[in-house]
């Protein structure tokens, strides 16, 4: 009953219909004001509720705490910084291959409008999917293959890379650093030459030994190859490899360690050298804001030290304060353009001259460096 | 090569042969009774997962450790509850159980990326351990690969000198007579796969306790497949098992080497020699005659129902 439902105000009299105008002369007014705002609404709540829908997608597991990680530590600051603008996704172990261009067809499908490769492995897939999607711009790192709507992005660790190299050639006592790299893909060589070249530019008789071990992320392996270089004297170790073992290795060794990707100093307290941490939120940033204001080109885009891409974190407390006077002074002057880290002549490991002297090396040579200086101990596998 | 980096590399070729070995074994004594389990990827990994984050819970590597057993346990309970009153097919069970170890392990160890663990310390035998090439790699390890060397021996007597292990061995080769012959065939089989779970669970946790003491995604980088063949290359005896997972550990130490003195065999095809000699087992094993005893329970990968 109607009376039962709690009648603190009475019901209205019979004829309800009428009552407004009967109210109210204002109507027409007030009608019209309604019908703006919702129209006004109308078209807001389209614009508002339409994020740009960003896609990652990442050869190794974040749970790997290399490479991985430090794209989704940028992607987590973008989600910050963007807000409601963008709305990310993102999907790790996604292998090279045939799995990458399932996974890429499915997001561009599925109504992704920027989609991000982070892996050198995805460079065919990207290139394959990007030419039957072109109205999703598709973005990929550590490649050089590019297209209408494909563009390739990376850091030039190989400045982080230099500067960690004149650290370790200032520090070490047996003129001998071990590197533990995966597989000789461009990224990985270009970070060997310039750790090389920093090491002798601090100290002309440091050696470099590489040992290869075709993986990225097995961490059992990664160990016995630190563990082998020291036994061979190397008395700094760093690594090209997903997992903190190389380093973690060096610490039970008791010499110094090198991290890369991100801050490994959590696994060699005492012994940690540096790590060179890569910081992709400046690459990120610009290129989701120029797709954002709808002026993005597919461009290669390298960033170094002057937007702080590369970092040297976690510095070691036992590693002398005028080791990182002298390595930051380096760093001003890559910043100022007086040093670039490959400046010719330099030799490969046939003897082959691959850069003339006083000559500096163009982006697309860096691109594709494949050679090894002379002078590396641990040829590349084929 | 002067005779400490000789030492040296003895010495990581035993560290690094281990977690296979334990896992191995694990195998050994599962498939001894006729079960076969695939999934011991997953079951090292969560082993793996589990010891380190009670390790770094509590402080203890013999916590972790256990903890590693039990969860062990646990996934061989888990395939026993699936072949068993359930009768699921054991291999795809097995495999089932290598995808959900996987990934359980990546969503339990997912807060536990950026750690680092004090790995279990070497605990070197006085005189033993100075001895010239063999003392730091016979006498200078860590308490947990000992132990392991104990099972080892403990489980190659047990199948093959006593009447225990007789008895096990009937039950891998033939469940119906032996039912018959009043063994309790379905029992036994639950405690074998449990067992041998646990020192699949065991050989994980010295992944990430003693070997590489910290969690990363895929840390056993397949090693429990690499157990399931070397079982196999052995010819399901104890200590061809063992033989075979420290050849397999100083091979891939010896690949390493090689690269270093400028020997250039490409690196690819010396990971590939464990998986020829494999095949070249089995080939040998097929043809029988003088191999015989070398070959598989017969009632391997066979469920077993009793019947009335």
């Amino acid at each position: 009953m109607l009376s039962e439902l709690g009648n603190t105000s009475k019901p209205e009299p019979s004829n309800r219909r009428g009552v407004s105008s009967q109210r109210d002369s204002n109507a027409p007014a007030k009608r019209a004001r309604g019908v703006l705002l919702a129209g006004l609404l109308l078209i807001h709540v389209p614009l508002a509720a339409q994020p740009l829908k960003v896609a990652f997608v990442h050869e190794n597991p974040v749970g790997q705490g290399g490479w991985t990680l430090s794209h989704e530590l940028a992607r987590e600051k973008l989600q910050a910084h963007f807000g409601d603008a963008i709305e990310t996704t993102a999907l790790d172990k996604v292998a090279p291959g045939g799995d990458t261009e399932r996974v890429l067809t499915k997001l561009a499908r599925s109504g992704q409008q920027m989609i991000f490769a982070t892996s050198f492995g995805h460079m065919s897939g990207a290139a394959r999917v990007s030419r039957r999607f072109p109205d999703v711009v598709f973005e990929h790192a550590a490649g050089y293959t590019m297209g209408p709507n494909l563009g390739t992005y990376q850091i030039r660790a190989y400045q982080g890379r230099y500067l960690a190299g004149f650290a370790a050639g200032l520090v070490t006592e047996t003129n001998r650093l071990g590197y533990v790299g995966a597989f000789p893909i461009p990224e990985v060589v270009r970070g060997i030459n310039a750790f090389t070249l920093g090491a002798r530019a601090a100290n002309p008789q440091a050696e470099v030994e590489i040992i290869w071990i075709s993986t990225w992320s097995d961490a059992g392996r990664s160990r016995e190859a630190a563990e082998l270089l020291a036994s061979l004297q190397a008395d700094v170790i760093t690594h090209h490899t997903e997992t903190s073992a190389a380093v973690q290795a060096a610490e039970q060794r008791g010499v110094w360690s090198v991290g890369y990707q991100t801050d490994r100093s959590a696994f060699a307290p005492k012994h940690h050298l540096v790590s060179i941490a890569h910081n992709w939120l400046p690459i990120y940033r610009d290129k989701i804001q120029a797709r954002l204001d709808g002026r993005w080109t597919a461009q290669a885009k390298w960033v170094g030290v002057e937007q702080d891409a590369t970092q040297l974190v976690g510095w070691g407390g036992q590693v002398p304060q005028e080791v990182r006077e002298r390595v930051l002074e380096q760093r001003q002057r890559l910043l100022s353009g007086a040093l670039r880290v490959f400046t010719g002549p330099l030799f490969d490991a046939q003897g082959r001259q691959r850069l003339a002297e006083g000559a500096t090396m163009a982006d697309e040579d860096l691109l594709r460096m494949e050679w090894l200086l002379a002078g590396i101990g641990g040829d590349a596998p084929r | 090569m002067d005779i400490h980096l000789a030492a040296d590399l003895l010495h990581a070729a035993l560290r690094a042969g281990t977690p296979l070995a334990l896992c191995a074994l694990g195998v050994l004594v599962a498939e001894r009774a006729g079960v076969l389990n695939l999934g011991q990827e997953g079951i090292m990994l969560m082993g793996a997962v589990t010891g380190f984050a009670i390790s770094l819970e509590t402080g203890s590597h013999a916590a972790g450790a256990l903890a590693a057993i039990a969860v062990g346990a646990l996934m061989g309970a888990l395939f026993v509850l699936l072949t068993l009153p359930l009768r699921a097919n054991p291999v795809a069970s097995g495999l089932a159980l290598a995808v959900f170890g996987s990934g359980l392990c990546a969503f339990v160890g997912s807060g536990y990326v950026g750690s680092s663990l004090q790995g279990i310390a070497v605990a070197a035998i006085p005189w033993l351990s100075e001895l010239p090439l063999v003392g730091k790699a016979l006498f200078a390890q860590d308490p947990l690969l000992y132990a392991a060397w104990a099972l080892a021996l403990g489980i190659g007597l047990t199948l093959h000198r006593t009447r225990f292990g007789l008895v096990l061995s009937a039950v891998g080769e033939d469940p119906e007579v032996a039912h018959r012959l009043g063994v309790r065939v379905l029992p036994m089989r639950a405690a074998m796969a449990c067992l041998g779970a646990a020192l699949t669970g065991l050989g994980g946790a010295y992944l990430s306790l003693a070997y590489t003491p910290l969690w990363t995604e895929d840390m056993t980088s397949g090693r429990g497949w690499i157990a399931l063949a070397m079982v196999v290359l052995a010819g399901w005896r104890t200590g061809s098992v063992l033989l075979a997972s420290y050849l397999f550990g100083f091979f891939s130490i010896l690949n390493l080497l090689m690269q270093d003195m400028g020997w250039s065999v490409s690196p690819n095809l010396l990971s590939m020699t464990p998986y020829v000699l494999c095949l070249a087992a089995l080939i040998a094993l097929s043809s029988q005659g003088r191999f015989s005893d070398r070959r598989a329970p017969g009632a391997l990968g066979q469920n077993f129902h009793k019947e009335g």
